[in-house]
């Protein structure tokens, strides 16, 4: 069967957009981090108005004014969650594969109850600010689930 | 599904590492179904048999 995963080398790419991603998405979060040089216009494919009908002028197909911290700050963590999560292993055999499928559905279980939580008991702002991290989180669930089975796996191997 | 699989491979003198390359997969596969961690595949189980010239039912079992 023809794998449809990246080739090994491409989570050498991935890892540091991961890791810059994640530590550029901490300060983000937690302490409001906005670089001053990523005040850019930015082509709009948004609707007429923004979330809060605060903003009047129609940006649909439009250049509009934007601090670009969070974007890159998401495109980093997404561009490098994909290559480090669908790259192939040095020897890419049936077992990874299991361990990948079992992987995913633990990400989605944990997202989905994480959601549903959310949906209950989260409202405004909050809600919005957890919504922005469960775009990602997904993938960060799975790596880290899959690569935590791994170590488990490979601290066992050298303990024999 | 139980397997003697380590026990026979020691007693052909053969490591996780070079069973792994002769059968195709990673020593991480070979260590997980020793381990009962992973039901390999038909194919799998075949080619394991192949190398250590064994029947499939010499090296797993049912529960």
């Amino acid at each position: 069967m023809k794998s449809t995963l990246f080739p090994y080398s491409y989570r050498y790419a991935g890892w540091p957009l991961l890791i810059a991603g994640l530590i550029l998405g901490f300060s983000l979060v937690f302490f409001d981090l906005s670089i001053s040089w990523l005040d850019i216009k930015v082509l709009s494919l948004g609707g007429e108005y923004d979330l809060f009908l605060t903003q009047t002028e129609p940006s649909f197909l439009n250049f509009v004014d934007d601090n670009f911290t969070n974007e890159m700050v998401a495109l980093l963590v997404l561009i490098g969650s994909v290559l480090v999560a669908f790259s192939k292993e040095k020897v890419e055999d049936e077992f990874f594969q299991q361990l990948r499928f079992e992987s995913i559905i633990w990400a989605l279980k944990i997202q989905s109850a994480a959601l549903l939580v959310a949906i209950l008991f989260l409202y405004n702002f909050v809600f919005l600010s957890f919504m922005m991290i469960a775009l990602v989180s997904f993938y960060v669930l799975y790596i880290g689930r899959y690569h935590y089975q791994l170590l488990k796996l490979k601290k066992g191997a050298h303990a024999e | 599904m139980q397997n003697k699989l380590r026990e026979i491979r020691l007693g052909k003198e053969l490591s996780q590492q070079s069973l792994a390359e002769r059968t195709g997969v990673s020593r991480q596969s070979i260590h997980a179904i020793e381990k009962g961690k992973y039901v390999p595949s038909t194919e799998l189980a075949l080619k394991i048999c192949r190398e250590l010239e064994k029947k499939v039912e010499d090296i797993f079992t049912l529960d």
